[in-house]
Order: structure tokens, then C-alpha cells, then sequence
């Protein structure tokens, strides 16, 4: 007992001592209801002299309440409630009140303290007023008051200490659940933290070598000269790659539903790309399942809406690929519609499928995370769970409402609706001159297996004529196609796949007056002859539109973006900010297609000295620069004088996109950021974002030759050599695909290397380490530029330990970093060799000659030997590695750079006789070796 | 249905039917309105009494619903009229919601089409004016005229049995239809208030106390009673957000104690769910 009062005393921490004002107005104002009410008993009782202490107190509780109310202190206002109490209960003690009795009063006081004022101020007060009592009864002081029986004397004292001690440790125990309470609490909310840094930290771990996985299948299934067996398992692996991608992409996703840290980023959205896009992912979901994939899309939608166009296509390619997941034949119909409202539109959007359907009990736990339904059944079907969870989150922090209803063994129907700002109202798919078109539709709805699919597209070609205002006509027969066709002059013909393979001639025919239109699947489409128009299922508004106003169709693959690219901005003026010159090459390689202006400078003071001349519409920052960083540029821009600088867009550009970095640029002034290596995609929706509307035109790019091109690429990039330790394909993937501009940031980092590889050294040995940090982290990015990913990988090693301060780590791993840069340089020296490019040994950066260490005659023969022996024995990668090291030096006055970087080179080259041959040549010519000899 | 058809059907969302029986049947509804802090939903079509439960959950404040206004009524009744020579609009009772008043501005406001829009207020809301709809549509497949369907409903309507059974009484207290003092005995004394519309309104019908299933039992038994009176075509067995347990112990219940040829369950939309709350769950029949 007294272990726990003292244990709690000790953990009496500052908020134990603060004096809630509340609590004590409560306090205050019912002694002061006691004191009125006691005074009223008193007066009717004619007990006049207490009456007259009772409504003194009440006047001094009065009091305090003015005190308090005045000097909002509720240390005194508690000093002044204690006085009243103590006063009141010294009377009751000295005076006995009635009969005695009202000594009793003072066993309420230590519960009364202890809940109103804790164990701080209760039981201190508490225990003032034991001692007062004790003082009170065992001394001859209480012969001067009341005439108590001698039994109360002797036990009141101690029944009031008992009193007082299990108030105290009441009050202790509940302080110390309380603090365990906070503390569990506090370790729960670390917890908290601690998964979603390291869920975003794991995710970006495994994102990262994800992303080199599928972007190399990529770039093989581009090639051409590979077989089909090996394109098949390439596509497997992207396909399996992606798959696994998306799971994560989920885990994270939920993660920062769940703590409440997933923003939307809303901006105008494009709806028919939202709607291209999920249609040809849902194509390609579909793979050679029997299911006719059907969309309705009301075209009076509005053009221009706003919302986060990345969320809601998640949304939809959720639910599609649900749909098609759960349905083997039948068909899967993605709807579009709206309602007008006063703030813009309801947009709702609707997935409809024929498949397995699900159980009314199911339906609950639906949209739970982690559920799949009927999961025996269900056990050939792959997922999560987490999709469901995550869509309906996300509607729900849109504003809307997600649905299901179902018929078990028939189908589902899944939708959702969100608000919508308008910012532009004309419809998003509109015919020109409607009256003026007149079409036929010749496609057998027989050949759809099950009837609720005809049923279905006749519904689609009905209500297709109907949106679109123009006049269609169905038939299944050919001749009576052909009467058709003599009854009416027709403008446009559709056809199916079949039909037109049964009749090819006849349709060309047509086809020099009036136009013809094959839809056909994208899978195994058939080529058409020109004067025949195609168009990819699914058939819908938006295709048919395109098509009757002669633009090409947005779901023909081949069309689509190129590499993201969405648009040309010639006019606008973009500011690169980027002390490492590669890395300015990279970013002008990948603004290149956007035909902007650009100026770069390489310093944060370059940048601020630049805007003070010249107006942007952009400026691309990095964020890790010597001297000043991007922050601090930011910063200092922010503050200069005038509106302009204030709303000009900085994006920052990192290599560090770890969770919570987003929201550490914007509060640093940045209004957005994109991660290196910069994904292409990524950085056009930046643009696209942030550069004024009336500055973005059509793209000029060439087309996107996507994996589905199989034969007859003749824009795919020509074989390269790859080398050990360099990818460069790889590194042709982060220029956007533009080979000259890769080797021209191969040969700069191949001109800067050894620069670089010098300050490295030197840094370490000065032990500068934030320097060096910084230079290592330049590191790690331009090697990766380049593909030389096990040295990226490396140099962030060495950043990590450098953040970290771990020296040691990198004086250990420092030595093989360099050997392994060496490498990459004599790598990519051979590689600009093999395509003819000169590195100018003026603006190399290497040491000149008089810079170069000096190497005494014992070491270099000792090298030598070493060299000999390692090529005697065919060690080839031994004798370059100690060839290169002898470069580095010079030997009476003479660089030994040129001659051992030949032998270097002969013996990585395997030629380990020829490096034989020159070491002993050079060994000759400086005299070396023949002393021993003789 | 067939085109040549001059006569259609028209209610609105609160009638409660299924949707698929609905657009079977080509009765199309004037949608309800829900208005939460993010935007203005049409109840059945955009927002389910599900989600509206969901939402009062997360917020903790009520939404308000709306009937559709005299505009809306008007070009609904236009769109109808391009289509039919009348049009039968059975609304909600009017002395529950503003859709008869509006409805009725709505078709003044046609000006010379306006006698060929015939309102009746159907003085019952959910499935108890979903019944006025099935036997119309009933009636128009029959060729009866405009004026004779008009009649046999206005005199349908007094049979007609609408009472529910609520959960709690926490909505209908929110809605204004029961105190404070009432909603918190109930809460605490697991009394589970029964309604019926009377005259066109909703009244207290009687209480329930203890277990909900148990309360959901006695609630049908005693609404069966008398199942000579009752005609036995169908009954709806409407329901906002119950469980499954719930809507199982109703059917069973139901076909313990009288022998329908339908009973046809359905979900409450979220107008009519907002003001009784989850768990809400009716037997709603035809007398005869």
C-alpha cells in the first residue's frame, strides 16, 4: 500500500500537478449549494452562530468565484476553495456542531480532495488536515471545544487517517492505469508509424527492382530477332511482374487509407482517356476468355470535370478486373451516366457482368479488406481482398457511394457515384452534323453464345443511335445489307470480323463509296486493306463517334500516347535546376519530346540569378545540391518580391521518394515533386498539372510502339552491346528511349569520372562526410542513368551509411566502390568506342600529369610482377584490376595512365598474352626489371 | 410493355418496388433527393438506405432528404406524355412529404397537357403505395381506362395495411416524430416502437419489448391476424438494412401464419430508411 503511494508520488509528473479549473468550479460550486443550504437549515433551527460560518463560507466561495473569473487562475481559485473547506471543517471539528455530529463532515474531505483535485493537491491538503485533526484531539487543545466522548477522541484521529490512505492509494492506482494507459497509447501510435514508414519504405525497396524487372521485359519484347517461346515467357514475367506490382501498390494504398494519409490529387480529367485507358487494360485482363466486353457511355457527360483521374481509374480497373475475373462467358459492361447538379455532376459508373455472382448473405462483408467470398469456390481466383476495401475508401474520401447488388449464379452489378466540379459542359463525344449521317450495322448477334450478350448489344446499338443522334439500322443478313444500302443513302458501314471475312471483296467495293468499319477484337485482329477503317471492340459512343467523324479510334492501341507523352507546350519557358550535369542531360532528354524551351543552370544561386532576369513558366529543381539545396533555393524564390514568385511552379526532383516526402516539399514551398530515375508518365502529368492550360497543344511525338507490335517494328532501337556491369538498355529506358542522348550522358559521366572517383577518395581521407554523402548520392543516381545499377546500388549503400554516420562501413566499402567505378568507366569508355564517340582527353576532367601521385620504382616493379603473373596464369580480371591501379600513377615525371590502361584493357578483354606482351614492353622502356634480371 | 399502350404507371423512388419489376414493367420513378456535406444524391439510383446508415455512422449527422421539385415533376411528366396519352403519378402520402404538392405544381405547371397527368396521393409511402402500383399496372395491361384505375386505387388505398417495426427509435426521433424522453426509454428498456400510417400518417401502432427477432414475430403475428380479411396475391416484407436473421425470422413468420402466393422482400429506400433507421423491417398487404 504505502509502496504504491510512493511509486505513484515518484511518477508525479508535471500534468499531475496542473489544476484542472473546471474540476474546481464544479468543486466550488457545490460546497457553495452545501453552504447556502446548511445556512437555511441553520436559520430555520435558529443555530445561529452556524449559520452565520456556513453562509460566511458561502460568501467566500462567492468570492472565489469572482477571483477566478477575473484572474483565470485556478492554482489560487483552489487556494482559496481549500481555505473555505479548512476553515468550515475546523469549525465542525472545534464547535461540534449539532450534537457533535458534524465532525462526521470531515471523512468526506479526503474522497471529496482526491476525485475533485488528484493526488497531488487532494491528498496534500488531506493530509494537512490529518495533522490538524491529530494536533486537534491528542493534545489539550479539544478541551477548549466540543465536549467529545473520550472514544471519539481516541479513534476519530485514526479512523480519519485510515480515510485518508485509501483515498490516497485509490487515487495512485487510478494516476498509474492512467499512465499506462498513455504510455500504451503512445506505443501503439509509434507502432502505428513505425508499419506505414516501413511499409512505405519495403514497398519502395521492392517497387524499385519490380520496376527494372518489367521495364527490361519491356524492352525485350521490343526486340525483334527474339523467338516466340522466348517473347511468350518475357510476357509472362512482365505479366507476372505486374500482378505482383498491383498487390503491393494495394498493401500500400490500404495502408494510407488506413491512417488517413492517402490525398487525392484533383485536377481536370480527361474522361474518354479514362475511359481508353480502362478498356484496354480490361482487353488485355480479358486474354482469351469467352467474354464480350461492352461499354455504354452517355456522351452528353461533360468534357471537362474535375477529380483525382488516377483514383477513379484504380476504381474502375478494380472492378473490372473483378468482373472479368469472376465471369468465364457472358459479358462485362462498364457504364457511364450522370445527374446535373448544382455544384456540377453526379457521375456514376456502373460494371455489370454475367459471371458466378454472389450470395445475398455475402454481400455484407463485401467491401471488408482481406474477404474474398466463397473462397473454396473461389480458390482459383487470385487476389487479396483488397481491392473491394480500397475502392470503397476511396469513393468514400471522394464524397460518394459505392453499391453491389447481385443473383447468385447470375451476375453482379457494381457501381459507384461521385461529385463533380464541371469546368467544361460541352458533351465529351459529338457528332458533327449528325442528320447528315446515315449507318448500317451488318453484325450477327447469333454468335454470341448466350442470348443475355445479343441481348445486350442490340441495347448498345440501340442506344448508341439514340445518344448519338444519327440514324442505325442492324441487319444479320448480307442481302439484305445490301438492300439496305440501294433503299438509303449511307454514309457509314459497320461490319463484324466474320462478316468481313466472308465477304472481303465485296466489302472493298464498298468501300470506295461509303465508309466501311471493321470492329473487331484487338487480340487476334485481322489486317484491312486501305479504304477499310478499323476500329477495337469494345463498340461503343465514343468509337463510333471517332469513327463516323473521321479521327482515328482512341482504343486503337497502336495510337495511344507515347510513352506518355500527351502534349507539346512550344512556348512555354522551363527552368532545370541540377548541380550534376548527367542528370541535367537526362531531364532536357526526357523534355525534349515537349518541344519546350529550356534553360538549366547547375546551382541553387545560378537558378535565383536567372529568375531575376528572365521569366519561366516552370522550374524542375533537384533537391540535393552542394551549398544550397533545392529547399532552401525554393525558399529564398518564394520570398522574393512579387506575385510571380510566388506562383511560379517548382517541382522538386528526387531521388529519395520515401513516404512523407510529398508533403515535406509542398510545406517547403514546392508545389509538386516526381522521383528519379524519372519515370516518363509520371513526369507528363506534372507538366500537364502545373503549366498553364493555354500553353498545352497536341503532341508532336511519334507513335508508341507498345508490346503488342510483334512484327515489322522498324522504329524499335537496334541491338546493344551490354557489358558486365552496365544495362544500357536500361539506361535507354530513363532517356525516354532517345539512344544519342544516352551515349551523350554516357560519355559526360565517362569525361567526369575520374574526377569524381579522385574526390572521392580525398573526401574520405579528410573525413568529409557530408560531402561526400553528397557525392555518392549523385553517384547513385547518374550510374543509374547510365544502367550501371550494381554500382547505383553500391554508391546508396555508401550514402545510406553516410546519413547513418557510420564511417567506419565507409572506409571499409569506399576502396571496392572505386574499384567498381573504375570498372564502370573502362566499361563505358568501350562502349562509346564500339559507336565511334570520342572522349576529347582535354575535357576528360582526368588529372593532368603533374597532379598524378608519383610511384617508386620497388612498387611499380612489384605491380609489374603482380600483373605478369596474374596474365601468365589467365587471371584476367586480377591483371586488370592491378593494371588500372599502376594508372593511376606516374613514374619520373611520366603518367603511366595510357600504357596500363592499354594492358588494362587487353586483359579484360580476356587477351591476356597481348597484355603480357605490352607490360614487357613498357617494363623495357622504362628500365624496370632488368636489373634483377642481370 | 407494349408501345401502343396510352397509359402509364409513374410513382416515385419511395415506393419501395424491386428495381428489375420496375423496369420489367416500364414504371419509371421521380427520384428523392439526399443532400449529405459532399453532395446531392437521387435516392435508389445514386444513394441506398446502406450507405445513407453508413454515412449517419461515420458523421454522426443526419442527411436531409427532399422530395424532387415542380420542375423536375414537369419535365418527367413531359418525357412521359412524348410517349403516353396520360399518365397515373402515385405518390407518397402528402401528409409525410412534399412530392404530392410538388407533383401536383409540377403538372399545373404543363399548362394545357396538364389534364392528361392524373396524381393520386397514394396516402401510404414504401410498398404500401408500391401495392397501388402493381394492381394499376395490373389494371392498364387489362385495358381498363384512365379514370376506372384512378377509382379502384383511391378505394384500394383504405385497405391497404402499412406498419413497421423499428430497431430503435433513435431516427424517428431525429425525424421529429417521437421525443427525446421516448427515444431514450426505448433505447434502454429494449422497447421496440411499432408504427402504422393511418389516414395518410404515421402513428404509433403499439410497442415491442425484449429480444428483436422475438419482437419481430409477435409484431407480424399480431399485423396477420384476421387472414381471412387479407388478400393473399402478395405481401412485401420491406426491410432497411436488417440482417439476414431479421428478414429470415419475418419470412418465416409470415408463412407461418398466412399463406401468400408472393411474398416479395424488399430494401426501403433511403428516404423512407432515414426516418426509421436500421433494422427497420414491415408487413405491408392489401385487406380486402
Amino acid at each position: 500500500m504505502f509502496e504504491t503511494i510512493r511509486r505513484s508520488i515518484n511518477r508525479i509528473d508535471e500534468n499531475s500537478k496542473k489544476v484542472d479549473g473546471k474540476t474546481a468550479h464544479i468543486c466550488a460550486l457545490i460546497l457553495l449549494i452545501v453552504s447556502a443550504f446548511m445556512t437555511i437549515v441553520n436559520i430555520t433551527t435558529e443555530e445561529t452562530t452556524m449559520a452565520w460560518v456556513t453562509g460566511g463560507a458561502a460568501v467566500w466561495l462567492l468570492l472565489c468565484e469572482g477571483v477566478y473569473s477575473l484572474t483565470k487562475k485556478p492554482t489560487l481559485f483552489v487556494m482559496m476553495i481549500f481555505v473555505a473547506l479548512y476553515g468550515m471543517c475546523m469549525y465542525f471539528m472545534i464547535n461540534g456542531g449539532v450534537e457533535g455530529f458534524s465532525i462526521l463532515w470531515l471523512l468526506l474531505a479526503p474522497p471529496a480532495l482526491s476525485y475533485f483535485f488528484g493526488i497531488f493537491y487532494g491528498g496534500g491538503f488531506g493530509s494537512f488536515l490529518a495533522v490538524s485533526v491529530f494536533t486537534y484531539m491528542w493534545t489539550p487543545l479539544h478541551t477548549y471545544g466540543y465536549p467529545y466522548p473520550p472514544t471519539y477522541i481516541q479513534r476519530f484521529p485514526i479512523i480519519y487517517f485510515f480515510d485518508l490512505l485509501l483515498c490516497l492509494v485509490i487515487q495512485a492506482r487510478i494516476l498509474e492505469y492512467s499512465l499506462r494507459q498513455s504510455e500504451l497509447i503512445a506505443t501503439v501510435k509509434e507502432a502505428d508509424r513505425s508499419k506505414s514508414d516501413f511499409l512505405a519504405n519495403m514497398s519502395h525497396e521492392i517497387r524499385t527492382p519490380m520496376n527494372a524487372i518489367i521495364g527490361m521485359c519491356e524492352l525485350i519484347l521490343r526486340e525483334q530477332r527474339i523467338s516466340d517461346t522466348v517473347r511468350e515467357n518475357c510476357f509472362n514475367i512482365q505479366s507476372s511482374g505486374k500482378s505482383l506490382l498491383s498487390i503491393i501498390n494495394d498493401i500500400l494504398d490500404f495502408s494510407k487509407i488506413e491512417s488517413g494519409k492517402l490525398e487525392l490529387i484533383e485536377s481536370e480529367l480527361n474522361i474518354a482517356s479514362l475511359i481508353n485507358d480502362v478498356v484496354v487494360m480490361s482487353n488485355t485482363r480479358k486474354g482469351n476468355k469467352k467474354i464480350e466486353l461492352m461499354v455504354h457511355a452517355d456522351p452528353m457527360i461533360p468534357r471537362g470535370l474535375v477529380g483525382d483521374e488516377v483514383r477513379i481509374r484504380q476504381i474502375m480497373i478494380n472492378l473490372m478486373t473483378n468482373a472479368i475475373k469472376f465471369t468465364e462467358t457472358g459479358a462485362v459492361v462498364l457504364k457511364l451516366s450522370y445527374s446535373k447538379q448544382a455544384y456540377g455532376i453526379n457521375l456514376k459508373i456502373t460494371v455489370e457482368d454475367s459471371g458466378i455472382g454472389i450470395a445475398e448473405k455475402n454481400l455484407d462483408k463485401l467491401f471488408e479488406s482481406f474477404q474474398q467470398v466463397d473462397t473454396r469456390k473461389n480458390r482459383a481466383v487470385e487476389g487479396t481482398g483488397l481491392g473491394l476495401a480500397i475502392s470503397k475508401r476511396l469513393v468514400t474520401q471522394m464524397g460518394g457511394f459505392i453499391n453491389v447488388s447481385s443473383v447468385y449464379g447470375k451476375g453482379s452489378v457494381f457501381s459507384f457515384v461521385i461529385p463533380m466540379k464541371v469546368t467544361n459542359p460541352e458533351p465529351f463525344i459529338q457528332i458533327d452534323n449528325p442528320k447528315q449521317h446515315n449507318a448500317v450495322a451488318f453484325i450477327r448477334m447469333q454468335k454470341f453464345t448466350v442470348a443475355a450478350v445479343e441481348k445486350k448489344y442490340a441495347e448498345l446499338m440501340r442506344e448508341i443511335s439514340t445518344q448519338l443522334g444519327i440514324r442505325l439500322r442492324h441487319t444479320v443478313d448480307f442481302d439484305e445489307m445490301l438492300q439496305m444500302l440501294r433503299d438509303e443513302k449511307t454514309t457509314h458501314l459497320f461490319i463484324g470480323k466474320e462478316e468481313y471475312l466472308e465477304h472481303k471483296e465485296q466489302f472493298l467495293q464498298l468501300s470506295d463509296t461509303l465508309s466501311v468499319i471493321l470492329i473487331q477484337d484487338m487480340i487476334d485482329a485481322v489486317e484491312v486493306p486501305e479504304g477499310i477503317r478499323c476500329i477495337y471492340k469494345p463498340l461503343y459512343t465514343m468509337s463510333v463517334a471517332n469513327a463516323i467523324n473521321n479521327k482515328s479510334s482512341s482504343s486503337n492501341p497502336g495510337e495511344r500516347r507515347n510513352a506518355g507523352i500527351s502534349f507539346s507546350a512550344p512556348k512555354a519557358r522551363i527552368l532545370i535546376v541540377d548541380d550534376n550535369e548527367i542528370n541535367l542531360k537526362v531531364a532536357c532528354g526526357l523534355m525534349r519530346p515537349y518541344h519546350m524551351q529550356l534553360l538549366t543552370v547547375n546551382s541553387g544561386r545560378e537558378a535565383i540569378a536567372m529568375l531575376r532576369s528572365k521569366d519561366v513558366d516552370l522550374v524542375l529543381m533537384d533537391h540535393m545540391m552542394p551549398e544550397m539545396d533545392g529547399v532552401e533555393t525554393t525558399s529564398l524564390i518564394r520570398k522574393m518580391e512579387g506575385e510571380y514568385y510566388q506562383k511560379l511552379p517548382i517541382i522538386a526532383l528526387t531521388a529519395n521518394a520515401v513516404s512523407g516526402v510529398r508533403e515535406m516539399f509542398i510545406a517547403s514551398g514546392f508545389d509538386d515533386f516526381v522521383a528519379k530515375p524519372i519515370e516518363p508518365g509520371l513526369l507528363d502529368r506534372v507538366l500537364k498539372t502545373h503549366l498553364p492550360k493555354e500553353y498545352l497543344m497536341p503532341p508532336v511525338s511519334a507513335p508508341y510502339h507498345g508490346p503488342e507490335r510483334r512484327a515489322g517494328n522498324e522504329n524499335s532501337p537496334a541491338p546493344h552491346t551490354e557489358t558486365t556491369n552496365i544495362a544500357v538498355n536500361v539506361g535507354i529506358g530513363y532517356t525516354g528511349g532517345d539512344t544519342d542522348a544516352y551515349y551523350e550522358i554516357l560519355a559526360m559521366y565517362v569525361r567526369k569520372g575520374q574526377e569524381k572517383r579522385i574526390l572521392l577518395e580525398h573526401l574520405v581521407q579528410q573525413q568529409d562526410w557530408n560531402t561526400y554523402t553528397i557525392e555518392v548520392h549523385a553517384l547513385k543516381s547518374t550510374s543509374l542513368n547510365i544502367g550501371a545499377e550494381g554500382l547505383s546500388a553500391f554508391a546508396k549503400k555508401l550514402e545510406m551509411a553516410g546519413k547513418a554516420g557510420d564511417h567506419d562501413a565507409i572506409h571499409k566499402e569506399n576502396h571496392a566502390l572505386l574499384t567498381l567505378y573504375d570498372t564502370v568507366l573502362g566499361e563505358g569508355k568501350m562502349l562509346l568506342e564500339q559507336q565511334g564517340i570520342a572522349l576529347d582527353p582535354k575535357t576528360t576532367g582526368a588529372a593532368s600529369d603533374a597532379d598524378m601521385a608519383p610511384i617508386s620504382k620497388e612498387l611499380l616493379l612489384d605491380a609489374c610482377t603482380r600483373i605478369a603473373a596474374c596474365c601468365e596464369s589467365y587471371d584476367s580480371d586480377g591483371a586488370a584490376e592491378a593494371a588500372n591501379e599502376v594508372s593511376k600513377y606516374c613514374y619520373e615525371g611520366v603518367s603511366l595512365k595510357d600504357a596500363f590502361s592499354r594492358i588494362a584493357a587487353y586483359a579484360a578483354d580476356f587477351e591476356c598474352d597481348t597484355a603480357l606482351e605490352l607490360l614487357r614492353s613498357t617494363m623495357d622502356e622504362m628500365h624496370i626489371g632488368k636489373e634483377q634480371e642481370a | 410493355m407494349n408501345e401502343q399502350k396510352k397509359i402509364c404507371i409513374t410513382t416515385d423512388c419511395a415506393c419501395d418496388l424491386p428495381p428489375d419489376w420496375l423496369k420489367e414493367n416500364n414504371v419509371d420513378v421521380v427520384y428523392f433527393y439526399i443532400t449529405t456535406d459532399t453532395g446531392c444524391f437521387r435516392d435508389v439510383d445514386e444513394i441506398t438506405a446502406r450507405n445513407l446508415f453508413e454515412y449517419i455512422g461515420r458523421k454522426g449527422t443526419r442527411c436531409v432528404s427532399r422530395a424532387a421539385d415542380a420542375a423536375d415533376f414537369r419535365s418527367f411528366f413531359e418525357n412521359k406524355l412524348r410517349y403516353y396519352d396520360t399518365v397515373i403519378h402515385i405518390s407518397i402520402s402528402s401528409k409525410i412529404s412534399d412530392g404530392a404538392l410538388n407533383a401536383a405544381e409540377g403538372i399545373r405547371l404543363l399548362g394545357e397537357n396538364s389534364h392528361r397527368v392524373l396524381l393520386l396521393d397514394s396516402l401510404h409511402l414504401s410498398t404500401g403505395m408500391g401495392h397501388l402500383v402493381v394492381r394499376g399496372v395490373q389494371m392498364v395491361e387489362q385495358d381498363a381506362t384512365a379514370e376506372a384505375i384512378l377509382e379502384e386505387l383511391t378505394h384500394m388505398r383504405e385497405r391497404i395495411s402499412t406498419s413497421f417495426i423499428a430497431h430503435n427509435a433513435e431516427y424517428m426521433h431525429r425525424s421529429g416524430k417521437i421525443s427525446k424522453p421516448l427515444a431514450v426509454l426505448c433505447r434502454h428498456f429494449r422497447i421496440h416502437p411499432v408504427f402504422r400510417i393511418v389516414q395518410g400518417e404515421i402513428r404509433m401502432g403499439g410497442i415491442q419489448i425484449g429480444d428483436y427477432p422475438a419482437s419481430i414475430r409477435r409484431y407480424i403475428k399480431k399485423a396477420l391476424r384476421h387472414t381471412e380479411n387479407i388478400c393473399s396475391d402478395r405481401i412485401f416484407i420491406t426491410h432497411a438494412a436488417c440482417l439476414h436473421t431479421d428478414l429470415d425470422t419475418a419470412r418465416s413468420t409470415v408463412m407461418q401464419y398466412a399463406d401468400f402466393q408472393e411474398i416479395t422482400v424488399t430494401k426501403a429506400s433511403a428516404t423512407i430508411s432515414s426516418n426509421c433507421g436500421p433494422r427497420t423491417v414491415g408487413v405491408l398487404f392489401v385487406r380486402k
